[in-house]
């Protein structure tokens, strides 16, 4: 019998213009990033989006490789993660169509335009390593908005591309750089790895 | 009638489609829920007046977190699976997956409950109705039963009759039997014969004691091609190679029934025996100097090599002799006497190299005065060997001493055997350290009971002085396995019928008393030592061969506190413990000896027929092999370890063709084999003497030659043999018949191979930091990683270092700068076993070299260096072992039928 072999695309969403709100700016810059979105941001409207987009990217030939088990596994408005899942085969046409929207999609035509990143933080082949990474990322965010609400913050670009946490292993780093990424994503592992903040 | 049919499993009638639909249905949204994930809505994440909180955000993250975990958990739960697959894996039987009962225990109800879910139909064979053939058998069956019954009632009248004709003369006859039979000197033992109705089924070759125990679990050989004339189990039917490397080296014991290897008594005056062994080339050291009085005495073992005494010396077979203890009680005669005392010893050997150790026993024996007596005890001693870290605890937990009346160093004994209860490694014992008492019947103490922590009155400390003091090295007495009587007496064990009647009259839990009439049984352990000092020993225990039954099911039963029960192998096994532990098997790793060269043609043959068997455009085209610089074609024959080729050159029909190389022609068929092989002879033990149409030696001269030997000789023969063992320092995994090269004389290719060993170094020396390979890979280079450098070093060289590290990274075969395969004149030798080792967690092999090669060949690449031909032979008349540089046990090895070859590094074994 012939497995269907999927992708868990583990993805935040940032906002990285907090001007947009009228709320305090004297919060960190970690927890403004990791806003949380708006309700009306539901799995059907994002799936649509992305089909959107990637039929924008890579028109109907795209949109017909990616249509097929495409699929919101989880999308939590209050932390702004999900977990996508799509075919194995084109995962990365769903990757660029994800990192190429700049906007959240509207719900309705005189919705205010929101402008965002969407974060692929982790490619999986199972749901369960993609959740395992989202534990991981949301317990170090806890950690992290703690000691930044303290008074250390880190500002700007560092708190979001801060992937390796406080103590950067320079071994960690080599061995990670030994591997060739090319063959990396063409392992048929069903626990792939890929930090984008590596890359 | 329908509806008596009972449904087909998973395809329910009509009737029942509609409940069905709905349970599917219920069942799909069951895993869905299961499946997903709960989220929060984004106010949660706010405070009370909708904004962002560092509070708020927190406690999100936090009941994501929880929300993750508990899909986790559900999803796994709701993933569906039987009963029977909780077992473990070696437990599991094919039919628990249709009879409840084939299941533990915990788990019945739950199975039951799946089954009659699944509508699985539950039969058990008993029950189920024969099929028309099978009915047949039943019925012929049957009648023969009825019809042997009506002839064995009309024996048994006719022997009642006889009987009562003369009753005394058969109480008397009965006494007679009882009485040991001859011993027969000198010649060769014959295997027990067995009644009639069994006699064809031993017919080519004999039964281990524990063959119907083995039969039922491991692959045997084929009945009509046994090994070396035994049915010797080959392999577990069970998967066992990584529970083998465990159970042999972290946890638990490995077990063989090793009865197949052939015991030689020799009884004569000390002088003459020592004479024999003279000889047979044991070492003068051990015979003469203070180094093997304690062997001499007969409290330890000793193993080595033994040589033709006449011709060219060749060695035979690596032995284990055990001498029985001098009697040292006091004698009425007087001390002069003491010279023309018997003693004797035990040779071992293993049966492949039996009759050849014992003509050569019987030869030098002849030559003797006052000649020594020879016996062949093949099918009077059998023995198990177990190793591991269970393995005294096992054997502690079966062997129970049965004491001497009034012997007080015996009792010492038994003290100092539970004791060694709480030993994990038979190597921390003395060296080949021997133990001998009597021990009980194990069928009495059956089964067996876990051994208490027997240390509980001792601190390590006395432990360890027990272990060293060694009482057992003053304090022995002479073996009983020595006698013949006591061996005869010890196998006439009481029968199992017996034994179960006396159980059934006992308490039940109690173990049985031993009544005094119970044999006691004569045991001899060797504990020998691994090379190295981390890894397991090996128990050996000689028994008399029937007793060798009741001892291995009582073992084989044996609760080990660590948990689980000895696992028991086969020949395989034995070849991978021994691998693992860096060590050669006999014969089959030995190509010098005789027994080892016809191990090779047969495995030779054997390979060869493999190959012929597959489809041309599967099997490898050795006529097509791409050595690398424009040369094509396999050394030799890729099926073989090429001996002919590496000392003869090419033979002439191939020159030829190598010389036109012509692609365009068709590949010539495979050269003929040197001397054709006939198959092995399935002679009978009375045939034995008869020439087998094996080869009788090696061809070319060839001949083995021990590392011991080898650290005395100043030059070696031409075609001389040495076992090495080869550790891969890249990757790539070498299997038998791979071509070991040494490293180039060709400059060129030479500087490419070494820079690559630099190269390897630098990168794998991070790696192999806590393998325990034997050789260090760093010890002659510059520094060139950060590892090699001083701690102290400036932080820019260290990052210098990284930097390269970085940038260099892993040496591909597939780079086009890959050196290339050295040429034929390089070829050193074959690797006879190759496996990637466990313990060590990387490939490695045991081979097999030309030593008078390797040394031509180290001479010819250092005058190249110095670019003087005359000195090369400065270093001759010196030790050779130190001859070597340790660049010089660098070679290049390369499997049969591949182009890429792999650098590795080799030591003698």
């Amino acid at each position: 019998m012939v497995r269907v072999k999927h992708r868990y695309l583990l993805l935040n969403i940032l906002y990285p213009e907090p001007e947009q709100y009228p709320w305090k700016a004297s919060l960190p810059d970690t927890i403004q990033f990791h806003h949380p979105s708006p309700d009306d941001l539901t799995p059907q409207l994002l799936a649509r989006a992305i089909k959107d987009q990637i039929s924008i990217l890579y028109g109907d030939y795209g949109a017909g490789l990616t249509n097929n088990g495409l699929n919101i596994k989880y999308l939590s408005p209050a932390t702004s993660t999900a977990i996508i899942r799509c075919s194995r085969d084109n995962y990365r046409l769903v990757w660029a169509a994800l990192t190429y929207m700049t906007q959240l999609p509207k719900s309705s035509r005189f919705a205010q335009a929101r402008s965002c990143v969407m974060q692929v933080v982790r490619v999986s082949g199972t749901i369960k390593k993609s959740e395992e990474e989202a534990i991981r990322r949301a317990k170090n965010a806890i950690l992290k908005a703690k000691k930044d609400a303290a008074g250390s913050a880190t500002e700007g670009l560092n708190a979001i591309l801060d992937q390796f946490g406080p103590d950067v292993d320079l071994e960690v780093l080599r061995q990670k750089r030994s591997k060739p990424i090319a063959t990396l994503e063409d392992e048929d592992d069903d626990d792939l790895e890929m930090m984008s903040g590596s890359d | 009638m329908a509806s008596n049919i009972p449904a087909k499993r998973k395809q329910p009638a009509d009737s029942k489609n509609q409940s069905n639909d709905s349970k599917r249905a219920a069942k799909r949204v069951k895993t869905s829920q299961a499946r997903s994930i709960l989220t929060q809505a984004s106010e949660k994440a706010l405070n009370k007046n909708g904004d962002l909180d560092v509070s708020t955000f927190i406690k999100a993250r936090e009941y994501e977190i929880k929300a993750m975990e508990s899909s986790m958990g559900s999803s796994k739960k709701s993933s569906s699976t039987r009963a029977f697959q909780q077992v473990p894996k070696d437990l599991r039987r094919r039919t628990a997956s249709h009879n409840v009962k084939k299941v533990p225990k915990r788990l019945r109800a739950r199975a039951a409950k799946e089954m009659k879910d699944d509508n699985t139909p539950t039969v058990s064979s008993r029950r189920r109705n024969p099929t028309p053939h099978m009915r047949l058998r039943l019925e012929t069956a049957k009648r023969l039963e009825t019809i042997s019954k009506r002839i064995q009632a009309k024996r048994e009248k006719a022997f009642n009759a006889k009987h009562s004709l003369r009753g005394p003369d058969v109480a008397e006859k009965a006494s007679a039997i009882s009485k040991p039979p001859k011993v027969h000197k000198n010649v060769l033992a014959s295997p027990e014969k067995q009644s009639s109705k069994y006699r064809r089924r031993e017919v080519h070759k004999s039964w281990l004691p524990t063959h119907i125990w083995h039969a039922k679990r491991a692959h045997m050989p084929e009945p009509k091609s046994p090994l070396w004339r035994f049915a010797i189990p080959l392999s577990p039917t069970a998967k066992v190679h990584r529970p083998t490397h465990r159970a042999g080296s972290l946890r638990g014991c490995v077990a063989w029934d090793t009865s197949y290897q052939s015991t030689i008594l020799v009884r004569g005056v000390q002088a003459s025996l020592l004479g024999v062994l003279r000889a047979l080339g044991v070492d003068e050291t051990v015979l003469g100097g203070k180094k093997g009085s304690k062997w001499r005495r007969g409290t330890r073992s000793w193993s080595g090599w033994i040589r033709e005494r006449d011709g060219d010396k060749s060695s035979i077979a690596e032995v284990q002799i055990i001498w029985c203890v001098e009697d040292t009680k006091p004698h009425d005669g007087a001390p002069a006497q003491k010279h023309k005392e018997k003693r004797q010893f035990f040779l071992r050997v293993h049966p492949s190299a039996f009759l050849q150790v014992w003509t050569e026993v019987l030869k030098v024996t002849k030559i003797q005065k006052p000649s020594p007596d020879v016996e062949d005890l093949r099918f009077q001693v059998g023995s198990i060997d177990i190793t591991g870290p269970g393995s005294t605890e096992a054997l502690v937990g079966i062997l129970m001493p049965k004491l001497q009346t009034g012997a007080d160093p015996s009792e010492n004994l038994e003290d100092l055997w539970s004791q060694l209860g709480a030993l994990t490694n038979p190597s921390a014992l003395p060296p080949s350290a021997l133990l001998s008492f009597n021990f009980h019947d194990p069928r009495l103490f059956h089964p067996p009971r876990t051994v208490k922590s027997t240390n509980i009155g001792y601190s390590e400390h006395e432990f360890l002085t027990m272990l060293a003091s060694w009482s057992p090295d003053t304090t022995a007495s002479p073996s009983a396995l020595f006698s013949h009587a006591a061996r005869y007496a010890a196998s006439r064990l009481p029968s199992q019928k017996a034994i179960n009647r006396r159980k059934g009259a006992a308490l039940p839990g109690n173990h049985l008393l031993p009544l005094p009439t119970d044999p006691s049984i004569p045991i001899l352990l060797i504990a020998s030592r691994a090379p190295s000092l981390n890894m397991q020993g090996t128990w050996s225990l000689l028994i008399p061969w029937k007793c060798v039954l009741p001892v291995w099911h009582s073992l084989m039963h044996y609760p080990i506190s660590t948990g689980g029960e000895p696992r028991f192998g086969g020949l395989q096994e034995k070849r991978q413990i021994l691998f693992e532990q860096g060590q050669a098997w006999f014969p089959g790793d030995f190509h010098g000896t005789r027994a080892g060269w016809q191990w090779e043609v047969i495995e030779r043959e054997k390979r060869k027929k493999a190959w012929e068997k597959r489809p041309k455009s599967k099997r490898v085209s050795w006529d097509a092999v791409d050595l690398g610089d424009g040369r094509k074609g396999e050394i030799g024959n890729g099926w073989a370890c090429d001996w002919e080729r590496l000392f003869e050159g090419p033979r002439p029909q191939e020159t030829e063709l190598i010389s036109q190389n012509d692609p365009s022609k068709p590949p010539p068929a495979p050269a003929p084999q040197a001397a054709p092989v006939p198959p092995i002879p399935h002679a009978t033990a009375s045939e034995l003497p008869k020439a087998p149409t094996l080869p009788r030696r090696p061809p070319l001269n060839i001949s083995h030659v021990s590392s011991a030997l080898l650290g005395t000789l100043t030059s070696v023969p031409s075609h001389c043999l040495a076992s090495i063992h080869i550790t891969l320092l890249h990757r790539g995994t070498p299997t038998t018949c791979a071509r070991i090269y040494s490293l180039p004389v060709d400059a060129a290719l030479r500087k490419k191979w070494l820079s690559l060993f630099s190269s390897l170094r630098s990168s794998a020396s991070t790696q192999i930091k806590s393998s325990r390979s034997k050789t260090s890979i760093g010890d002659t280079a510059v520094p060139s990683h950060v590892s090699d450098l001083p701690s102290d070093a400036p932080a820019h060289i260290k990052r210098q270092a990284l930097a390269r590290a970085l940038l260099n990274g892993p040496v591909s075969a597939n780079a086009e700068d890959y050196p290339s395969c050295p040429a034929e004149e390089d070829l050193i030798g074959f690797v006879t076993t190759g496996n990637f080792d466990l313990g060590m967690g990387r490939s490695a092999a045991v081979g097999n070299i030309a030593i008078a090669r390797v040394l031509k060949l180290v001479d010819a690449s250092e005058n190249m260096a110095s670019g003087t031909a005359g000195d090369s032979m400065s270093r001759k008349g010196k030790n050779l072992l130190r001859w070597l540089k340790p660049d010089d046990r660098i070679c290049v090895v390369r499997n049969a039928g591949q182009r890429v070859a792999r650098l590795a590094r080799w030591e003698f074994i």
